[in-house]
Protein backbone atom coordinates (compact mmCIF):
# COMPACT_ATOMS: atom_id res chain seq x y z
CA UNK A 1 0.00 0.00 0.00
CA UNK A 2 1.06 3.26 -1.13
CA UNK A 3 2.05 5.97 1.96
CA UNK A 4 -0.29 8.31 0.96
CA UNK A 5 -3.12 5.46 1.17
CA UNK A 6 -1.97 4.49 4.25
CA UNK A 7 -2.30 7.92 5.91
CA UNK A 8 -5.71 8.19 4.99
CA UNK A 9 -6.84 5.30 6.29
CA UNK A 10 -5.30 5.69 9.63
CA UNK A 11 -6.92 8.79 10.00
CA UNK A 12 -10.03 7.33 8.79
CA UNK A 13 -9.56 4.58 11.80
CA UNK A 14 -8.22 6.73 14.32
CA UNK A 15 -11.92 7.49 14.93
CA UNK A 16 -12.98 3.84 15.89
CA UNK A 17 -10.57 4.58 19.24
CA UNK A 18 -12.46 6.66 22.43
CA UNK A 19 -10.69 9.69 24.15
CA UNK A 20 -7.76 8.60 26.01
CA UNK A 21 -6.25 5.77 23.76
CA UNK A 22 -6.63 8.46 20.54
CA UNK A 23 -5.20 10.99 22.80
CA UNK A 24 -2.40 8.36 23.66
CA UNK A 25 -2.01 6.83 20.12
CA UNK A 26 -1.97 10.76 18.44
CA UNK A 27 1.27 11.68 20.51
CA UNK A 28 3.36 9.03 19.21
CA UNK A 29 1.52 9.55 15.53
CA UNK A 30 3.64 13.03 16.04
CA UNK A 31 6.39 11.65 17.04
CA UNK A 32 7.19 9.21 14.67
CA UNK A 33 6.36 10.84 11.71
CA UNK A 34 8.85 13.83 12.95
CA UNK A 35 11.76 11.47 13.03
CA UNK A 36 12.26 12.48 9.13
CA UNK A 37 15.17 10.71 8.38
CA UNK A 38 13.12 7.17 9.15
CA UNK A 39 11.33 6.03 5.76
CA UNK A 40 7.86 7.27 5.61
CA UNK A 41 6.63 4.08 4.41
CA UNK A 42 8.40 2.45 7.47
CA UNK A 43 6.79 4.76 10.22
CA UNK A 44 3.13 4.10 8.30
CA UNK A 45 3.09 0.46 8.12
CA UNK A 46 3.89 0.77 12.12
CA UNK A 47 1.61 3.34 12.65
CA UNK A 48 -1.27 1.12 11.04
CA UNK A 49 0.06 -1.94 13.05
CA UNK A 50 0.24 0.12 16.53
CA UNK A 51 -3.35 1.38 15.50
CA UNK A 52 -5.02 -2.39 14.68
CA UNK A 53 -3.82 -3.61 17.72
CA UNK A 54 -5.13 -0.88 20.03
CA UNK A 55 -8.66 -1.06 17.88
CA UNK A 56 -8.61 -4.78 19.14
CA UNK A 57 -7.35 -3.91 22.09
CA UNK A 58 -9.97 -1.49 23.14
CA UNK A 59 -12.60 -4.01 22.24
CA UNK A 60 -11.53 -6.42 24.96
CA UNK A 61 -11.48 -3.31 27.43
CA UNK A 62 -7.97 -2.59 27.30
CA UNK A 63 -6.23 0.68 27.70
CA UNK A 64 -3.52 2.02 25.66
CA UNK A 65 -1.25 2.52 28.40
CA UNK A 66 -1.65 -1.47 29.24
CA UNK A 67 -1.21 -2.27 25.47
CA UNK A 68 2.60 -0.24 25.18
CA UNK A 69 3.87 0.92 28.27
CA UNK A 70 3.59 4.00 30.93
CA UNK A 71 6.40 5.46 28.96
CA UNK A 72 5.09 5.75 25.34
CA UNK A 73 8.46 7.81 24.32
CA UNK A 74 10.33 5.09 25.61
CA UNK A 75 8.82 2.79 23.52
CA UNK A 76 8.92 4.88 20.28
CA UNK A 77 12.47 5.35 20.75
CA UNK A 78 12.61 1.73 20.76
CA UNK A 79 10.80 1.23 17.66
CA UNK A 80 12.68 3.91 15.58
CA UNK A 81 15.99 2.27 16.57
CA UNK A 82 14.83 -0.53 14.50
CA UNK A 83 13.02 1.25 11.35
CA UNK A 84 14.09 1.75 8.22
CA UNK A 85 16.28 4.55 7.48
CA UNK A 86 15.42 6.80 4.20
CA UNK A 87 17.98 6.20 1.45
CA UNK A 88 19.64 8.89 0.88
CA UNK A 89 18.59 8.86 -2.91
CA UNK A 90 14.81 9.32 -1.87
CA UNK A 91 15.39 12.00 0.52
CA UNK A 92 16.83 14.20 -2.28
CA UNK A 93 14.47 13.76 -4.80
CA UNK A 94 11.93 14.63 -1.68
CA UNK A 95 14.04 17.86 -0.89
CA UNK A 96 13.91 18.71 -4.94
CA UNK A 97 10.50 18.30 -4.88
CA UNK A 98 9.81 20.59 -1.40
CA UNK A 99 11.91 23.21 -3.45
CA UNK A 100 9.63 23.64 -6.32
CA UNK A 101 6.99 24.02 -4.35
CA UNK A 102 8.46 26.40 -2.18
CA UNK A 103 9.60 28.37 -5.66
CA UNK A 104 5.76 27.98 -7.13
CA UNK A 105 4.98 29.67 -3.90
CA UNK A 106 7.26 32.05 -3.37
CA UNK A 107 6.76 33.67 -7.34
CA UNK A 108 2.82 33.21 -7.34
CA UNK A 109 2.62 35.66 -4.59
CA UNK A 110 5.75 37.82 -5.93
CA UNK A 111 4.57 37.62 -9.45
CA UNK A 112 0.91 39.04 -8.14
CA UNK A 113 2.81 42.19 -6.17
CA UNK A 114 4.62 43.16 -8.66
CA UNK A 115 1.43 42.98 -11.15
CA UNK A 116 0.07 45.31 -8.89
CA UNK A 117 3.04 46.88 -8.32
CA UNK A 118 3.47 47.89 -12.45
CA UNK A 119 0.52 48.65 -12.99
CA UNK A 120 -1.01 50.30 -9.72
CA UNK A 121 2.09 52.19 -8.67
CA UNK A 122 3.85 52.54 -11.69
CA UNK A 123 6.94 50.86 -10.08
CA UNK A 124 9.76 49.15 -12.30
CA UNK A 125 9.34 45.02 -12.01
CA UNK A 126 12.65 44.86 -13.74
CA UNK A 127 14.97 41.43 -11.92
CA UNK A 128 18.44 40.80 -12.44
CA UNK A 129 19.27 37.27 -12.84
CA UNK A 130 21.92 36.62 -10.24
CA UNK A 131 20.12 37.78 -7.50
CA UNK A 132 17.03 35.86 -8.31
CA UNK A 133 19.06 33.16 -8.23
CA UNK A 134 21.23 33.68 -4.58
CA UNK A 135 17.27 34.80 -2.96
CA UNK A 136 16.15 31.44 -4.26
CA UNK A 137 18.86 29.44 -2.31
CA UNK A 138 18.54 31.40 0.53
CA UNK A 139 14.37 31.03 0.65
CA UNK A 140 15.67 27.59 0.16
CA UNK A 141 17.92 27.16 2.87
CA UNK A 142 15.53 29.08 4.95
CA UNK A 143 13.20 27.14 4.42
CA UNK A 144 14.52 23.62 5.07
CA UNK A 145 16.12 25.22 8.57
CA UNK A 146 12.61 26.64 9.23
CA UNK A 147 11.27 23.01 8.59
CA UNK A 148 14.17 20.91 10.68
CA UNK A 149 13.92 23.39 13.63
CA UNK A 150 10.14 22.67 13.91
CA UNK A 151 10.66 18.78 13.63
CA UNK A 152 13.00 18.68 16.61
CA UNK A 153 10.74 20.95 18.81
CA UNK A 154 8.04 18.60 18.07
CA UNK A 155 10.36 15.11 18.91
CA UNK A 156 11.51 17.25 21.81
CA UNK A 157 8.12 18.48 23.42
CA UNK A 158 5.42 15.86 22.27
CA UNK A 159 5.30 13.90 25.59
CA UNK A 160 5.81 16.58 27.30
CA UNK A 161 8.61 17.98 29.71
CA UNK A 162 10.30 16.02 32.63
CA UNK A 163 11.03 17.40 35.82
CA UNK A 164 14.69 17.39 34.54
CA UNK A 165 14.23 18.28 31.59
CA UNK A 166 11.65 21.19 32.67
CA UNK A 167 14.80 22.74 34.46
CA UNK A 168 16.45 22.90 31.07
CA UNK A 169 13.67 24.83 29.83
CA UNK A 170 15.50 28.52 29.49
CA UNK A 171 18.24 26.45 27.52
CA UNK A 172 15.48 24.84 24.49
CA UNK A 173 13.45 28.75 24.44
CA UNK A 174 17.34 30.48 23.77
CA UNK A 175 17.85 27.68 21.02
CA UNK A 176 14.45 28.18 19.61
CA UNK A 177 15.17 31.78 19.53
CA UNK A 178 18.20 31.95 17.87
CA UNK A 179 17.14 29.49 15.22
CA UNK A 180 13.96 31.64 14.42
CA UNK A 181 16.05 34.74 14.05
CA UNK A 182 18.72 32.45 11.66
CA UNK A 183 15.75 31.38 9.58
CA UNK A 184 14.16 34.96 9.11
CA UNK A 185 17.31 36.54 8.48
CA UNK A 186 18.33 33.70 6.06
CA UNK A 187 14.87 33.77 4.18
CA UNK A 188 14.07 37.15 4.80
CA UNK A 189 16.57 39.61 6.04
CA UNK A 190 19.68 38.51 3.66
CA UNK A 191 17.66 38.57 0.36
CA UNK A 192 16.74 42.49 1.15
CA UNK A 193 20.78 43.23 1.16
CA UNK A 194 21.75 40.91 -1.79
CA UNK A 195 22.45 43.67 -3.95
CA UNK A 196 21.45 43.81 -8.00
CA UNK A 197 23.41 42.17 -9.98
CA UNK A 198 23.35 39.93 -13.53
CA UNK A 199 21.56 40.28 -16.42
CA UNK A 200 18.70 42.45 -16.45
CA UNK A 201 14.93 41.22 -17.01
CA UNK A 202 12.22 43.86 -18.32
CA UNK A 203 8.58 42.11 -16.90
CA UNK A 204 9.22 40.83 -13.66
CA UNK A 205 6.13 39.47 -12.85
CA UNK A 206 5.60 37.04 -16.24
CA UNK A 207 8.58 35.45 -15.74
CA UNK A 208 7.63 35.31 -11.82
CA UNK A 209 4.05 33.34 -12.62
CA UNK A 210 5.50 31.76 -15.43
CA UNK A 211 8.01 29.97 -13.65
CA UNK A 212 5.81 29.38 -10.70
CA UNK A 213 3.50 27.88 -13.08
CA UNK A 214 6.51 25.52 -14.32
CA UNK A 215 7.69 24.63 -10.68
CA UNK A 216 4.10 23.87 -9.77
CA UNK A 217 3.42 21.93 -13.09
CA UNK A 218 6.66 19.83 -12.04
CA UNK A 219 6.27 19.23 -8.30
CA UNK A 220 2.52 18.22 -9.42
CA UNK A 221 4.57 15.53 -11.95
CA UNK A 222 6.52 14.52 -9.11
CA UNK A 223 4.42 13.60 -6.63
CA UNK A 224 2.37 11.89 -9.36
CA UNK A 225 4.81 9.45 -9.73
CA UNK A 226 5.95 9.21 -5.88
CA UNK A 227 2.72 10.02 -4.43
CA UNK A 228 3.90 11.58 -0.89
CA UNK A 229 0.89 13.52 -0.44
CA UNK A 230 -2.53 12.82 -1.61
CA UNK B 1 24.21 -4.60 34.06
CA UNK B 2 21.83 -7.42 35.53
CA UNK B 3 19.03 -5.79 34.70
CA UNK B 4 20.33 -5.63 31.16
CA UNK B 5 21.50 -8.77 30.73
CA UNK B 6 17.92 -10.02 32.35
CA UNK B 7 16.75 -8.26 29.10
CA UNK B 8 18.57 -9.17 26.84
CA UNK B 9 18.16 -12.76 27.21
CA UNK B 10 14.29 -12.20 27.36
CA UNK B 11 14.40 -10.49 24.27
CA UNK B 12 16.32 -13.39 22.55
CA UNK B 13 14.19 -16.07 24.04
CA UNK B 14 11.18 -14.10 22.99
CA UNK B 15 12.72 -13.67 19.11
CA UNK B 16 13.50 -17.32 19.01
CA UNK B 17 9.51 -17.90 20.16
CA UNK B 18 8.35 -15.25 17.44
CA UNK B 19 10.45 -17.01 14.77
CA UNK B 20 8.96 -20.43 16.19
CA UNK B 21 5.29 -19.22 15.51
CA UNK B 22 5.78 -17.40 12.47
CA UNK B 23 6.74 -20.63 11.53
CA UNK B 24 3.96 -22.82 12.13
CA UNK B 25 1.29 -19.97 10.38
CA UNK B 26 1.76 -16.64 9.11
CA UNK B 27 0.08 -13.94 11.74
CA UNK B 28 -0.20 -10.64 12.35
CA UNK B 29 0.97 -8.66 15.30
CA UNK B 30 -2.31 -8.69 17.63
CA UNK B 31 -2.86 -12.72 16.58
CA UNK B 32 0.90 -13.40 17.43
CA UNK B 33 0.81 -11.19 20.94
CA UNK B 34 -2.68 -13.13 21.56
CA UNK B 35 -0.56 -16.47 20.90
CA UNK B 36 2.19 -15.36 23.05
CA UNK B 37 0.02 -14.83 26.16
CA UNK B 38 -2.19 -18.09 25.00
CA UNK B 39 1.27 -19.93 25.73
CA UNK B 40 1.77 -18.47 29.19
CA UNK B 41 4.26 -15.50 28.60
CA UNK B 42 1.67 -12.78 30.35
CA UNK B 43 4.39 -10.67 31.59
CA UNK B 44 5.51 -9.89 28.03
CA UNK B 45 3.38 -6.54 27.20
CA UNK B 46 1.61 -6.51 24.11
CA UNK B 47 3.29 -3.80 22.35
CA UNK B 48 6.78 -5.12 22.87
CA UNK B 49 6.76 -7.70 19.87
CA UNK B 50 6.32 -4.42 17.47
CA UNK B 51 10.32 -3.42 18.27
CA UNK B 52 11.00 -7.07 17.80
CA UNK B 53 9.31 -7.60 14.57
CA UNK B 54 11.34 -4.62 13.16
CA UNK B 55 14.15 -5.80 13.99
CA UNK B 56 13.59 -9.43 12.37
CA UNK B 57 12.71 -8.14 9.63
CA UNK B 58 15.39 -5.70 9.37
CA UNK B 59 17.94 -9.29 9.93
CA UNK B 60 15.63 -10.59 7.12
CA UNK B 61 14.80 -13.22 8.88
CA UNK B 62 10.63 -12.65 8.46
CA UNK B 63 9.26 -10.80 5.88
CA UNK B 64 6.02 -8.72 5.84
CA UNK B 65 2.57 -8.19 3.28
CA UNK B 66 -0.17 -6.86 3.24
CA UNK B 67 -2.66 -9.04 3.24
CA UNK B 68 -6.55 -9.30 3.80
CA UNK B 69 -7.92 -10.94 7.17
CA UNK B 70 -10.52 -13.24 7.50
CA UNK B 71 -12.13 -10.42 9.90
CA UNK B 72 -12.00 -8.00 6.99
CA UNK B 73 -9.25 -5.58 6.95
CA UNK B 74 -5.79 -6.07 5.30
CA UNK B 75 -3.34 -6.32 7.63
CA UNK B 76 0.39 -7.26 8.00
CA UNK B 77 0.92 -10.46 8.13
CA UNK B 78 4.53 -12.35 8.44
CA UNK B 79 6.40 -15.20 7.22
CA UNK B 80 9.52 -16.33 7.99
CA UNK B 81 12.25 -16.40 5.31
CA UNK B 82 15.14 -18.89 4.24
CA UNK B 83 17.04 -17.34 7.13
CA UNK B 84 14.50 -16.95 9.60
CA UNK B 85 14.31 -20.77 9.25
CA UNK B 86 18.06 -21.25 9.26
CA UNK B 87 18.02 -18.84 12.65
CA UNK B 88 15.55 -20.75 13.99
CA UNK B 89 17.20 -23.85 14.09
CA UNK B 90 20.03 -22.29 16.04
CA UNK B 91 18.33 -20.99 18.45
CA UNK B 92 16.41 -24.30 19.09
CA UNK B 93 20.47 -25.68 19.56
CA UNK B 94 21.26 -22.72 21.58
CA UNK B 95 18.31 -22.88 23.73
CA UNK B 96 18.57 -26.98 24.44
CA UNK B 97 22.51 -25.75 25.24
CA UNK B 98 21.11 -24.01 27.99
CA UNK B 99 17.84 -25.49 29.28
CA UNK B 100 19.49 -28.65 30.12
CA UNK B 101 22.27 -27.59 32.45
CA UNK B 102 20.05 -24.93 33.85
CA UNK B 103 17.75 -27.14 34.94
CA UNK B 104 19.77 -29.50 35.77
CA UNK B 105 21.47 -26.71 38.29
CA UNK B 106 18.12 -25.88 40.13
CA UNK B 107 17.07 -29.34 40.64
CA UNK B 108 20.19 -29.75 42.37
CA UNK B 109 19.16 -26.81 44.64
CA UNK B 110 15.80 -28.46 45.23
CA UNK B 111 17.43 -31.58 46.33
CA UNK B 112 19.59 -30.07 48.93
Amino acid sequence: MKTADLIALNNEKRKLLNDQNRIYYEDIVVYIRAHWMISQQSQEEVLMELLDHLIEAQKQGKQAEGVFGKDAKAYCDELIEQMMKEKKKDALIFLVYLAFRYIALVFSVTGMAELVAKYALHRSDDIFLGKEVINILLGFLGVLLGVWMVLRLVRHSVFGPSLEQSRKRWKSFVHVSSLVIAVIGIGVVVPQLVPPFGVRIEGGWIIHLLFACLAFLISWLMNQRFHWVK
Amino acid sequence: MLMSLRSQLLKGVLEGCILSLIKREPVYGYELSMKLQRFGLNEVSEGSIYPLLLRLQKAGLIQGEMRDSPSGPKRKYYYLTESGEKALQAFKAEWEDIRIPVELILRREDGR
